[in-house]
């Protein structure tokens, strides 16, 4: 019967499109993926204008989007452009827009300062029954951002350090807040670390200076996350077939990146098991130590899964011994 | 291993030669004369062509129990070779009516056939001092009539030895005669064996279990004939070693009834045409034996013309350039949902089970339908009938046994199993910071057969078999590319299938085949909260087929086949997408997540009519009609097929085919829910043009060109979007196969090469340009042999270069900032392609025989020396880095297995 032969095909299809995907994440000669080695977008934080705890804008309503790019020392300029627009039902793939809202907003001569856009929700007759906006864009470091549609590259430079990004904007029309979490703390080796380095910081000659200071070694360092309490928030959502509406607790995903060495969870959860993520930090080589100390910045990023955002960057001074 | 030619068919075992002067047994001529109703074709040309015992057509079974006991022949004379014919080098046939008092001796003699030369005269002379037991009815001794072909040959002396050189070692042939259609042994058969220059000539009848012997034999090739009134005769030629003793197996087809007027005749048994342009046939013997399987004889399926090569040597069966998704394996007629346990370690089946391995690579019988692509027939064998018999294997991956014995005079029962023993190491070589071990992979697998004969017209089967595999794991942490893939990880597959036929022979020109399988199969696949499937089958499949033989040339079968499956489906996870030509994969997480939850029953019926005909007795025509009807998407599909065959001279044979096929979209695609029910069968159009040659000393070759197309493919919509699948895609695939084989006498040695030159190309959409098929290979070269060395020794090797598989390259990505993944983009699907892949592998077995058991003990390696073939590509998490995928390293796999 043909049916079970190839459900039975499918299953297998499953099994081997996992078992390539999961030997993308085997050891291997990449670098690794909590490295921040170049200047490299990390995600976007949605506020509603007034009311910044909230993620998702309501219709008429608006809404500030601010994009966090992580850089391997002091802060880079940076260019962009972006197009808001109600996103076609697609299942899979590269998102695509159905039809543009409001004008592209563009920042085409890299300067200072985080790229972020100011949107107009549309009202309800014109999202139809959309329920969120898609975000589509470039951002590129230290060179003019590509603006020509036919080039399938961020920045005008096809050589040039640059991403094209996405961003979903869901919209609140259910009645459904949502909001964007929050992370709390962060210990490393079982002490509060709560130094922010300035932007322009240089990324060595920190020996000595106000950020903590850890002396080289082959052990790793432990670091520790908290979110605040509350952050996990419920919500409904339809389930199983026939589907029925279920309670669920949000479950936090977490992406832990360093500009110097390798930790050892790229991505982790708060969730029913875990309330703290606890990590390993192998420090870099000790090659690659400056002489006078090399400034190594930490970020933390936590998304919810339903647009909600929020981040926590910390820095210490790692020294030769 | 057999390909193209039946030479080693299933009996009388007609050999063509080439040793000296060429010797040649002409089965056909005697057929014709007596006027069988088996079909009348050169045999040469039967075996020099795609033919064999059909997998599915069987010749008819045994007549009635006899009243009716034909003559014996006690005591053969052995002819004077004309000295002019002798002299001139001429070889001759006599084919003669002997007539046999009811004291056993011969009245009379007179040649229907002559062969001139002074042959008759020699002939009569010899016959008329032959000496018979004496033909009976009831009992009751009485005079009879048979025919006799008396075979006159030349011999090429061989040059003496030298004198300094020491009396060899003796040594000997031991025997083992079985009938084809029952494998039950030939007691009381004549087997005379002469030597070079008639300087032997022994003579010994079978025992009741069929075995005979010659012992104190010097080195040297052998002649031996076998007599048995009911099978007809048989020549054969053995190699005899110093010190060693011959094994043979000689199966031998029944003769067709004899005529009511008590005329017993030994009559040329032709087998009946294949019904396929192409049939390629692994037998029993070599099955196990092929290096680099294992031992595994489904697996040896990979190394014949046509089969495509699957990544990681993964258990798909890529056949001509089709989706494995079109090609279908019946187990006993059946269709089997999996072939092998996690999609490629081991065959669900113990190869000790069966008798044949049939692939059809296209243009197939309309036996089979509700597919386009091939047709893998594994037949199991009866279970042995003589006494009990047992094996015990173990390796380093699974241990498995079999048992059989007969139960009274009429039944044989046979029960096999195994199970994997991964389990055993798995959770010591488990990485624990990584994974926790719920219940580690696990397979196993039974089977039960049994055959009972209630009358001689009749034969009942009764198979029970199943296939387990199971895994489930707890991923701790989340992937480093796709967060989503973590928590439970879990897959099960499992069947249970029960299947009862009964053969009946209704008339001595009809045969009527019914066969029942009713069973469950259970899928289930799991990943964290994201994925979920289980998919619950009751599968229930029917067949009957009646075979008539309207006349010597003339053969119709008719049957009809029904597929009723009550289906409970539930599945949790992304959109599914086309399953073959999509582009390098988004990550699972932020993907759109469909639930849906169906059940439903799928009624599939078909009706099919085929007609075989010798239009001359070189050109055979069998047209083929079926009707299947798809309830799920209401539709029904009509396929006309014709295949031709036609011998040019001895020895070689040319083939056409051509055909319309036609299969229902997968379920899935189809589905309500998550598909879309208005899709149409997909379809497609076989084309075979081939010559089959056959050079005699067991060489033979076969060349073969084909063409599919292929419309009203199954594509999903860009993006998902309603109505998510059409049937807009097309196809086309061309090639070439060549294969060759080489199995001369003294099965001391077998080879074959098989050489695959094709491309497979799709359209997706119209407008689009054409891409390759996932697994095009333009070249698939194998070659392998095995030899047996003294001393229970057997070395053998296989070679495989093959083409890279076709890659999708991934030139930049897309950042989505709501998730923290990556999206590929990508090039022309398909655009770039893999090394070639080269791999040897080899076996070394050492066989120890004693008095009732043997012991093995195996060496099969993989990659031997080591290569590192690239299966695929994979990427960093941001798709910026890319490093190869390699497939698996040295592979040694040590076994042992006892047998009784």
């Amino acid at each position: 019967m043909n049916a079970k032969n190839r459900s039975a095909h499918l299953a297998v299809v499953w099994l081997a499109s996992l078992g390539a995907l999961s030997a993308s994440g085997c050891s291997n000669n990449f670098r690794p993926a909590s490295l921040v080695n170049h200047a490299r977008v990390l995600g976007a934080r949605i506020e509603v204008l007034g009311d910044p705890t909230r993620s998702n804008p309501r219709p008429g309503e608006s809404a500030t989007v601010r994009w966090l790019v992580g850089f391997p020392a002091e802060e880079q300029t940076l260019s962009w452009a972006f197009l808001t627009c109600v996103p076609e039902a697609t299942s899979y793939g590269v998102p695509q827009c159905a039809h543009a809202v409001g004008a592209p907003a563009v920042q085409l001569e890299p300067a200072l300062g985080a790229p972020h856009v100011e949107l107009a929700i549309p009202n309800e007759a014109t999202l139809g029954d959309a329920n969120q906006l898609l975000m589509l864009g470039s951002i590129c470091a230290q060179d003019q951002v590509n603006t020509d549609p036919t080039v399938q590259a961020a920045c005008a430079n096809p050589d040039g350090d640059g991403t094209i990004v996405t961003l979903r904007v869901p919209i609140e029309r259910d009645g459904m807040t949502n909001h964007n979490p929050s992370l709390d703390a962060v210990t490393l080796n079982d002490e509060v670390l709560d130094y922010m380095a300035a932007p322009d910081a240089p990324g060595t000659g920190c020996a000595g200076g106000d950020a903590p200071q850890i002396v080289w070694s082959e052990d790793v360092v432990a670091l520790a996350l908290t979110a605040v309490d509350g952050s996990r928030e419920t919500y409904t959502v339809n389930r199983g077939a026939p589907p029925v509406a279920t309670d669920v607790l949000e479950d936090l995903l977490v992406e832990d990146l360093s500009t110097a060495g390798e930790i050892d969870l790229h991505f982790a959860y708060f969730d029913d098991l875990d309330p703290t993520i606890d990590l390993e930090w192998t420090l870099p080589a000790l090659a690659e130590v400056a002489a006078d100390g090399t400034l190594v910045r930490l970020t933390f990023t936590m998304r919810d899964g339903r647009g909600g955002f929020d981040f926590i960057q910390r820095a210490v001074c790692v020294v030769a011994p | 291993m057999r390909f193209f030619n039946g030479l080693l068919t299933s009996g009388p075992m007609t050999i063509s030669r080439r040793w000296g002067r060429k010797l040649q047994v002409t089965w056909a001529l005697m057929g014709a004369l007596l006027g069988t109703s088996a079909w009348a074709g050169p045999a040469l040309a039967q075996g020099a062509s795609d033919a064999g015992t059909p997998s599915t057509s069987q010749a008819p079974s045994a007549p009635a129990a006899p009243v009716l006991v034909p003559p014996h022949l006690l005591q053969f004379v052995q002819a004077a070779y004309p000295q002019a014919a002798e002299a001139e080098g001429l070889e001759g046939t006599v084919v003669l009516d002997i007539t046999i008092a009811a004291d056993g001796t011969v009245t009379h003699a007179v040649v229907t056939e002559s062969a001139g030369h002074g042959f008759d005269e020699a002939a009569i002379d010899a016959v008329q001092r032959f000496e018979f037991e004496p033909a009976t009815r009831d009992g009751v001794p009485i005079p009879v009539i048979i025919g006799y072909r008396y075979v006159f040959e030349l011999r090429v002396p061989e040059p003496p030895p030298p004198a300094e050189v020491e009396a060899p070692a003796t040594g000997g042939i031991e025997g083992h005669l079985l009938g084809l259609e029952d494998g039950l042994p030939l007691p009381d058969a004549e087997v005379i064996l002469t030597g070079q220059e008639g300087s032997v000539a022994l003579r010994q009848v079978t025992q009741a279990d069929g075995t005979f012997r010659f012992d104190e034999l010097l080195p040297g090739t052998y002649a031996l004939r076998v007599i048995t009134p009911e099978y007809g005769d048989m020549d054969q030629e053995e190699l005899v070693h110093p010190g060693e003793v011959t094994e043979v197996t000689y199966r031998m087809r029944l003769a067709e009834e004899p005529p009511d007027d008590l005329t017993f005749g030994a009559t040329a048994i032709v087998d009946p045409p294949p019904r396929e342009v192409t049939r390629r046939t692994i037998s029993r013997e070599e099955m196990t034996r092929i290096p680099g399987t294992r031992g595994d004889a489904l697996r040896s399926v990979e190394l014949l013309p046509g089969v495509a090569r699957p990544p990681f040597g993964a258990g798909a069966l890529i056949v001509r350039g089709s989706s494995p998704n079109d090609s279908q394996v019946f187990f006993a007629g059946t269709p089997v949902p999996l072939l092998y346990h996690f999609g490629g370690l081991t065959s669900f089946v113990n190869g000790g089970l069966l008798e044949r391995i049939d692939f059809f690579p296209g243009n197939f019988s309309v036996r089979y339908g509700r597919n386009i692509g091939g047709i893998l027939e594994v037949t199991p064998r009866d279970p042995a009938t003589d006494r009990f018999h047992g094996n015990l294997d173990f390796n380093l991956i699974d241990l498995s046994f079999l048992v059989e014995s007969p139960v009274g005079s009429d039944a044989s029962v046979a029960v096999a199993g195994r199970r994997s023993i991964l389990d055993a190491v798995f959770q010591a070589a488990l990485p624990q910071d990584v994974l926790d071990n719920l219940s580690a992979p696990v397979y196993w697998d039974y089977q039960g057969v049994a055959s009972w004969r209630p009358t001689d017209r009749d034969q009942v089967r009764l198979l029970l078999y199943a296939s387990s595999d199971s895994f489930r794991f707890f991923l701790k942490n989340a992937d480093g590319s796709d967060p989503s893939i973590r928590g439970n990880l879990s897959l099960s597959t499992r069947f249970f299938y029960n299947q009862l036929s009964w053969t009946r022979q209704l008339t001595n020109h009809v045969q009527q085949e019914v066969q029942w399988m009713s069973g469950t199969t259970k899928l289930h696949f799991a990943l964290g909260d994201l994925i979920a499937f289980d998919a619950n089958f009751v599968s229930n499949y029917g067949r009957a087929e009646w075979r008539a033989q309207l006349s010597h040339r003339v053969r119709l079968i008719g049957g009809l086949d029904l597929a009723v499956v009550p289906f409970d489906v539930g599945y949790t996870g992304p959109a599914l997408q086309q399953s073959e030509g999509a582009a390098e994969r988004d990550p699972l997480t932020g993907q759109a997540i469909d639930s849906s939850h169906f059940r439903g029953t799928a009624v599939q019926p078909g009706f099919y009519l085929e007609s075989d005909l010798g239009l001359t007795p070189e050109l055979e025509v069998i047209l083929g009609l079926r009707l299947d009807y798809f309830k799920e998407i209401d539709a029904f599909v009509f396929d006309p097929r014709l295949v031709a065959r036609y011998q040019v001279h001895e020895g070689t044979t040319l083939k056409l085919g051509a055909g319309m096929f036609g299969q229902a979209p997968a379920f899935q695609e189809s589905s309500v829910d998550i598909g879309n029910p208005a899709l149409a069968p997909v379809r497609a159009a076989h084309f075979g043009l081939g010559v089959d040659q056959d050079f005699g000393s067991g060489i033979s070759l076969g060349v073969e060109g084909f063409y599919k197309q292929l419309w009203n493919r199954v594509v999903g919509v860009p993006n998902g979007l309603p109505p998510r699948f059409t049937n807009e895609g097309i196809g086309r695939i061309y090639g070439l196969e060549v294969s060759g084989r080489i199995r001369p006498g003294g099965r001391r040695f077998f080879a074959y090469l098989s050489y695959t030159l094709s491309r497979s190309e799709r359209r997706d959409h119209p407008g689009d340009p054409w891409r390759l098929f996932d697994f095009d290979q333009t070249h698939i070269f194998t070659v392998a042999g095995v030899y047996r060395l003294p001393r229970g020794w057997e070395v053998g090797a296989t070679l495989r270069l093959v083409s890279g598989n076709p890659s999708t390259p991934v030139t930049g990505a897309v950042y989505d900032g709501t998730n923290a993944v990556y999206s590929p983009l990508s090039d022309a699907v398909n655009s770039t392609r893999s090394p070639l892949f080269n791999r040897l592998d080899v076996r070394i077995a050492k066989q120890w025989t004693f008095q009732s058991w043997k012991l093995s003990l195996y060496l099969d390696i993989q990659n031997v020396y080591n290569q590192n073939n690239r299966e695929g590509t994979r990427y960093s998490y941001d798709l910026s880095q890319s490093a190869a995928i390699r497939g698996l390293p040295i592979l040694p796999a040590l076994g042992i297995r006892g047998e009784l």
